[in-house]
């Protein structure tokens, strides 16, 4: 009879733990996306960082878009189709931002070629 | 002489970025655009701050008459300010403005009403500020056209009386 109690507390246990775990990755995406959203009000800083009203209704939107189990990118672009691109604090690649994903590269190539021409005009100048 | 050109060009390349950002300096960024027009009406249903009439529902803007749909409360300064020109715009012919009354004591929202006067056909409270989100708010006052169930223009921030005849107007002329 001990034996019983015991594995139906260890079985309790085991699924209390489980409900914990599920909670706390719900609560990590989140604070994630909190990290992610700009804060309209005050403009630079994510509405993490904010106490503003909006910030505060849109953590609270974020929680019950979370717990009615939408995907990450489903409560972005909800925020997006209302507020505009600007809400995200990431840029997304699309064709108005591909420029600005790429421009670092496209500038790192030219100035890679750039210093081995330098180079190798010098070296042809030794010789 | 191509050499010498090249060493020209990062003077050349900072004018160029000093003359942008010189530019992108008096764009305001405190009025951000708006997804939202150019859209369906968001779907909503508020309880109207009349006792005596219905609730104001996203149906209520479909109609061949434009209408105006202002956010506002009575904690909120420049909607004050606003007012007169509410008061204004809802005497014109054939314009119906609706109120959408954004995170406020429904108590205090009718004595603010009784106070300044009336303009709205009907005002939908949001107390937990809800469908003002769906509206992409993120200060009041803001106010948009609606025309046939879709958002023509959005204004954010109160209407100034100049405003009223540069902008508003014009628009709601061209719908009619």
């Amino acid at each position: 009879m001990r034996k019983i109690s015991l594995n139906i507390i260890f079985i309790l246990l085991i699924f209390q733990n489980f409900g914990y775990s599920l909670a706390s990755t719900d609560s990590k995406r989140e604070q994630n996306l909190f990290k992610e959203i700009r804060c309209l009000v005050c403009q630079s800083q994510t509405i993490h960082e904010s106490n503003s009203e909006l910030a505060e209704d849109i953590k609270l939107l974020i929680r019950e878009k979370v717990s009615a189990g939408k995907t990450d990118h489903e409560i972005k672009q909800f925020l997006v189709e209302k507020y505009g691109e600007w809400i995200l604090m990431t840029p997304r690649f699309n064709q108005h931002t591909y420029l600005l994903w790429i421009a670092p590269l496209i500038i790192f190539i030219i100035g890679f070629w750039f210093i081995l021409n330098k180079v190798s005009s010098s070296k042809q100048k030794e010789d | 002489m191509k050499n010498k050109i090249i060493y020209y060009l990062p003077i050349f390349l900072t004018l160029f970025i000093c003359v942008f950002f010189f530019f992108s300096l008096s764009n305001d960024t405190s009025k951000l655009s708006s997804p939202i027009v150019g859209k369906e009406v968001p779907k909503f249903s508020l309880i109207s701050l009349f006792q005596n009439k219905d609730n104001f529902n996203s149906s209520d803007l479909y109609s061949k008459n434009p209408k105006i749909v202002n956010i506002f409360a009575s904690w909120c300064i420049p909607c004050r300010a606003e007012h007169d020109v509410l008061m204004l715009l809802s005497k014109l012919e054939g314009i119906e403005i609706y109120g959408i009354n954004y995170k406020d004591d429904p108590m205090e929202a009718k004595s603010f009403i009784n106070e300044l006067g009336n303009p709205y056909a009907n005002v939908g409270v949001d107390e937990k500020g809800r469908t003002g989100i769906d509206w992409g708010v993120y200060g009041v006052p803001e106010s948009f056209i609606v025309h046939n169930g879709k958002v023509v223009y959005k204004h954010i921030g109160p209407i100034h009386i100049s405003e009223l005849d540069e902008i508003i107007l014009p628009i709601l002329k061209d719908l009619k």
